[in-house]
């Protein structure tokens, strides 16, 4: 299952990400975490702390999120990222998709 | 009597011993005299020495009793009673006792010193000795005194040998291999008497060897127990040197061979040149191209012969390598009967290509024209191979994916052929080209080559992914591998997009190339460049993918090497010749010419004017003077030039380098040397 939820802070937001980043999250990233970043303002931080498992879809759809807030100038970062996770990102060497300023591995 | 000497010592084989060393004598070759026994004091104090006077005998009077040792001889001396209150201090050989005064000396594994006034002897140990001076060890240079208890302590070392068994990862091959270990046992040197002394020893070095048996204990213990060379055990276990030794060797499997196609006589499509023993030419004249009738048998596949098994050292069988059947495709105008024969259905020219074990065979259409290709036939242009039984007349032209054969005359015409050229007659101020379609194909096969070894990578590492525990690979299940071949095309494999849309494009540019490019490079449009339609499902798909590339490549590598084309003229006028292969002018000679050859030019009869060129070689039999005419022959810098007989003003080059001959020559041959200087070989 995925969750999420939202702090607004000042000048940024903090999104707590929550179960596993794959296909079936799809549905609600895309029709209300996506919704709900649009209507908050400044950067944003997504929080990986309790993401355990991800898949390509996922990921696919992290892209497409990412490079979005980027031309948006929201300044998005990943955050709190677990060692496994940490393992498929280097592996897909996501660093280089997204930017070194976003994903610190 | 010969020399003589009077020694002293603290026991009488003490001064005996000195004696004997100071003669540079054995026991036997002297005389010996004991003027006074020793006496032993307590701790040193108050001892009596010992004194001896020893006389070296003639030569001719030794003792033919034999070496005595020492202590036997001593104990069978009569001491003469005179000599017994003769003191220590008052030796009769008052010179001997200078000479020893304030030196040490070391003799048959002892030190000795004799004190003196006015200085002290010393010694200093060295290396595998230990000296101790009244129980205390010597570490440096020491002096020392009569009176000193002196004791030595040898150091004997031994270094065991080494060994372990080491056995080959395809377990038909036992090792041992082996450090040599060694014994050595010390001696102290005898030293002459000096104010300074180094002690140092004598080193008796013995090998020490492996025992055999723990050997082959050890290899039962492994569970080797065929092949075994007890020989080379015994050998290798008594080298005097480290090495590695071979001890047991398996049986290794012999080969079979895989299936291939037995072509019947005269189809097989002979490779044109062929270099006899001697590094002459075997020219074979041609003048036709192989062909075959419907109905005819083209050739057989012949099954694959499975080899012998082998057997390891651990006793175990070792299958033989596996080996492949070959695959027939019959290509168009063949049909396979009972499923080995391959027969044409068409006459042609039979074509075989192979691509692994995979071969296909073709027999390509002939379009045979009896009467003169003019403006009235009209120009020719056929998908197969065209014979003309006449001539091709002027401003004319035949073109032709396979081989085209002129019966007749080419007289200001061109003939273009993807593969060989036969020209019958007289070429007169006409373009041959041969061999065109290779060079596209070239181009896709290394395409493919990168394309294939990059999607293996990228299956490496999905495979890796995989593995990640924090990856979830039952959603792939259900998307197919489509989404992660996207992100991985984004990143890591950024060059498969690449060489995907440069393969595609090329192909849809050459609309001549055969349906499998065509089918190819749709199939990696509908996979990899849109990805949202793409099918992939799991990895077997990209490896599937990756193979067909790989045979693609393959195709072309072995075409290239198998069947190259060629031109074949009989005589050349005013023309540009052009071979992706070979070029051989059997009749007359070349007037005029330009021939251009990727491989080898060979010309039976003579050059005037004009210039051959050959990347391999070119060989001519004549180069002919005529006035006002300029002729040059050219090779690549790795090519040779051979010429049988060229008149003056001849060019050669090699590489970038020409030389211009001004006299006549014979038996000209021109390379580049190591250093890449042209060397030009000919008798004037």
């Amino acid at each position: 299952m995925f969750n999420f939820t939202l702090q607004n802070e000042a000048g940024r937001v903090i999104v707590d990400l929550e179960g596993d980043l794959d296909i079936e999250a799809t549905e609600i990233i895309e029709e209300e975490l996506i919704v709900e970043i649009q209507k908050s303002s400044g950067h944003v931080e997504l929080n990986f702390q309790q993401i355990d498992f991800v898949d390509s879809s996922g990921i696919g759809l992290l892209i497409s999120i990412i490079t979005s807030l980027k031309e948006n100038d929201r300044n998005p970062t990943i955050t709190n990222i677990s060692e496994d996770v940490k393992m498929v990102f280097s592996l897909l060497q996501l660093d280089e998709i997204l930017g070194k300023d976003v994903v610190l591995l | 009597m010969g020399q003589s000497i009077t020694s002293k010592g603290k026991t009488t084989k003490e001064a005996l011993e000195i004696a004997l060393s100071l003669l540079g004598k054995q026991l036997t070759e002297v005389e010996v005299e004991i003027i006074e026994n020793g006496e032993k004091g307590f701790l040193g104090i108050k001892s009596k020495p010992a004194i001896v006077k020893v006389e070296v005998k003639d030569s001719n009077s030794k003792n033919e009793d034999g070496i005595q040792s020492i202590e036997d001889f001593i104990s069978t001396m009569v001491i003469d009673d005179d000599h017994l209150d003769n003191s220590l201090k008052k030796s009769p050989d008052s010179l001997n006792e200078d000479d020893l005064s304030g030196k040490a000396w070391v003799v048959d594994g002892r030190i000795f010193c004799k004190d003196a006034e006015d200085k002290y002897p010393l010694i200093k140990p060295s290396k595998g000795v230990r000296v101790y001076k009244n129980k205390q060890l010597i570490t440096s240079t020491e002096i020392i005194c009569e009176a000193d208890v002196i004791e030595v302590e040898l150091v004997n070392e031994d270094v065991a040998p080494i060994w372990e068994i080491k056995i080959s990862d395809d377990k038909l091959q036992v090792f041992l291999a082996v450090k040599t270990g060694e014994s050595i046992s010390r001696t102290l040197k005898n030293k002459e008497p000096e104010p300074l002394v180094l002690i140092e020893t004598l080193e008796a070095r013995k090998p020490l060897y492996i025992e055999p048996n723990d050997v082959i204990h050890k290899l039962k213990e492994l569970g080797i127990v065929h092949g075994i060379d007890y020989a080379a055990i015994y050998s290798s276990c008594a080298s005097l040197e480290d090495g590695t030794f071979l001890i047991a060797k398996g049986t290794s499997p012999e080969k079979g061979k895989d299936g291939y196609i037995q072509l019947y006589n005269n189809i097989e499509v002979k490779k044109q040149l062929k270099e006899r023993e001697d590094g002459s030419i075997d020219f074979r004249d041609f003048r036709e191209f192989p062909s075959v009738n419907f109905g005819q048998i083209i050739g057989e596949v012949v099954p694959p012969k499975i080899g012998k098994a082998g057997m390891n050292v651990m006793g175990e069988m070792v299958e033989p390598l596996k080996v492949y059947p070959l695959k027939i495709k019959a290509g168009t105008g063949v049909l396979l009967v009972d499923g080995f024969k391959i027969v044409s259905t068409e006459s042609g020219y039979p074509e075989v290509k192979m691509s692994g074990q995979l071969a296909t065979v073709t027999v390509i259409p002939i379009l045979i024209i009896y009467q003169d290709v003019t403006i009235e036939t009209g120009n020719v242009n056929y998908l197969g191979a065209v014979e003309v039984r006449a001539s091709v007349q002027d401003g004319m032209k035949v073109q032709a994916k396979s081989n085209i054969l002129i019966e007749g005359n080419i007289y200001r015409a061109k003939v273009l052929s993807s593969k060989s050229i036969i020209a019958n007659k007289n070429v007169i101020a006409s373009q041959l080209t041969a061999g065109n379609g290779s060079l596209i194909k070239l181009e896709l096969s290394n395409i493919l080559l990168r394309l294939s070894d990059a999607l293996n990578n990228m299956n490496a590492a999905i495979t890796q992914l995989t593995q990640v525990s924090a990856f979830k690979v039952n959603s792939l299940k259900v998307t197919g591998l489509a989404p992660l071949v996207k992100i991985l095309c984004d990143s890591k494999f950024k060059d498969i997009p690449l060489l995907v849309n440069e393969f595609i494009k090329k192909v849809r540019e050459h609309e001549e190339l055969e349906s499998e490019w065509v089918e190819f490079a749709d199939k990696l449009y509908r996979e990899f460049a849109n990805l949202h339609i793409s099918t992939l499902k799991t990895e077997e798909d990209i490896a599937n993918i990756a193979n067909q590339a790989k045979e693609l490549y393959l195709s072309v590598e072995s075409e290239n090497k198998e069947d190259v084309p060629f031109i074949n003229a009989d005589f050349v006028q005013n023309s540009e010749i052009y071979s992706n292969g070979d070029i051989f002018i059997s009749g007359q000679g070349v007037y005029s010419s330009n021939l251009f050859s990727r491989k080898n030019v060979v010309i039976k009869g003579f050059v005037r004017g004009g210039e051959i060129y050959g990347e391999e070689s070119v060989t001519i039999n004549e180069v002919g003077y005529r006035t006002g005419s300029y002729v040059k022959i050219a090779v690549s810098k790795t090519g040779f030039i051979k010429i049988k007989n060229a008149s003056e003003n001849t060019t050669i080059q090699v590489g970038g380098q020409s030389q211009i001959l001004f006299n006549k020559a014979k038996n000209i041959y021109a390379r580049l040397d190591e250093q890449g200087i042209l060397v030009v070989s000919k008798e004037e």
